[in-house]
């Protein structure tokens, strides 16, 4: 048997990383090919590894993280049915709308006040807006995580390195904000529930609007090129002003309820467009997938 | 059609993988990785399967009949024993072919129609 060389910290991670997140396909399809897939990314790190050391690793997985996505989704979904790559971008494009209104509503619900009848402020509706708040932004952060990764395998490799990993970067925050949003339901952790959805949410809109350079930098999306920008700038923006207003003032930017609400329709409304548009991009791209 | 030379009447036309992979397959039996790097060879890195969507095919294909695993080690002294070979099957061969043969007829007809240039 031959000496194996100790292996490097970044793949040794990134395996661990790789090897755990296989638990999310079916057990069938884990029971017979977790070990060589596995073996087959360590393969891959390795060699990306020694042709460009930690940094070709960052690399590597943008790629992975799409296969990921979509074979596990794959997997589930099958019993016999393939899902094919434009039925994956259809997805997301319905995950971008769906998940934009979602989160506008979730939003909504979650600045209701708590239901109470003696409260001149509470009204009937609070009630189910309490209940429904952190499941509609669990939902709305997943399902856009869901349609960034479409954005992901639709234009990642045209994008370039920054605009992949700025999108993985963008999906990999929605499933933290989705996360931080049952943690809320379920009362976990309440101290760093609101810095941190307010960090994965700047991060999940700051990897889309460097995804959004990108499509101007490149044409990625014809005719809808300046959309992720336009999206995604609002909140990094404002989030950007109110840590600069904090340093200045001591306090952190107040926003009136008018501007809050364009600043959310802008985005999220954008976000909707954007699945539109790869509704849209997907249809030209697959005429027969359309037409099915 | 003869039952030898039959092929699944449903299996046609090829997904890009299963193509590549039966393609990669064609000189011999290869494991996992080494299809992987097979396909990204021939495709000048155009195509660059992950190994979800390498081994979710390589499920579909076992499953269908077109490859089998090799229990041989072409240098075992060189190789981990966990790795998993993989060959193609007497259908494999046949509906590798006769994809060849479906894309070579397509190639022919946009010569035909000057969407490529044609054979000097």
């Amino acid at each position: 048997m031959t000496q194996r060389q100790p292996e490097a910290r970044s793949v040794a991670l990134s395996t661990q990383i790789y090897a755990a997140m296989l638990r999310a396909y079916p057990a069938a399809f884990r029971a017979e090919y977790a070990e060589p897939m596995a073996q087959l990314f360590r393969d891959r790190c390795r060699a990306a590894h020694r042709t460009g050391g930690p940094a070709a690793l960052l690399i590597l997985w943008p790629h992975t993280l799409a296969d990921y996505i979509r074979t596990t989704i794959e997997e589930h979904a099958s019993g016999g049915i393939q899902m094919t790559r434009e039925t994956f971008l259809k997805l997301s494009g319905w995950a971008l709308l769906i998940g934009a209104f979602a989160l506008i509503v979730g939003l909504e619900a979650s600045g209701r006040p708590e239901y109470d009848p003696y409260n001149a402020l509470s009204r009937g509706i609070d009630r189910y807006a309490n209940a429904a708040a952190d499941f509609l932004l669990t939902i709305g952060f997943l399902l856009i995580s869901l349609g960034v990764a479409g954005l992901l395998a639709r234009y990642g490799k045209a994008a370039g390195r920054l605009g992949q990993v700025a999108l993985v970067v963008s999906v990999a925050s929605g499933l933290i904000a989705a996360a931080s949003s049952v943690m809320g339901a379920l009362g976990i952790a309440d101290g760093i529930l609101w810095p941190l959805s307010m960090l994965s949410l700047t991060l999940m809109f700051t990897g889309l609007l460097i995804f959004g350079v990108s499509c101007l930098q490149r044409d990625l999306m014809p005719r809808w090129n300046v959309l992720p920008l336009l999206a995604a700038v609002w909140i990094p923006a404002w989030m950007l002003l109110g840590v600069v207003s904090q340093v200045l003032t001591g306090n952190f930017l107040e926003l009136s309820q008018t501007v809050s609400a364009v600043l959310l329709l802008a985005s999220f409304g954008g976000l909707a467009l954007l699945g539109f548009a790869l509704l849209t991009a997907t249809k030209t791209a697959y005429p027969e997938a359309g037409a099915a | 059609m003869d039952k030898n030379t039959s092929i699944p009447n449903d299996i046609l036309p090829l997904t890009p993988a299963t193509f590549n992979i039966l393609l990669a397959l064609a000189d011999g039996e290869k494991h996992g990785y080494a299809i992987m790097l097979e396909v990204e060879a021939c495709t000048n890195g155009e195509v660059s399967m992950g190994p979800g969507t390498l081994y979710g095919s390589i499920k579909r294909m076992l499953a269908a009949g077109l490859i089998e695993e090799s229990d041989q080690r072409p240098d075992p002294a060189l190789d981990d024993e966990r790795r998993r070979y993989y060959r193609l099957t007497g259908v494999g061969q046949r509906v590798l072919k006769a994809e060849a043969e479906r894309l070579s007829r397509q190639i022919a007809v946009a010569r035909l129609k000057q969407v490529l240039n044609a054979v000097s």
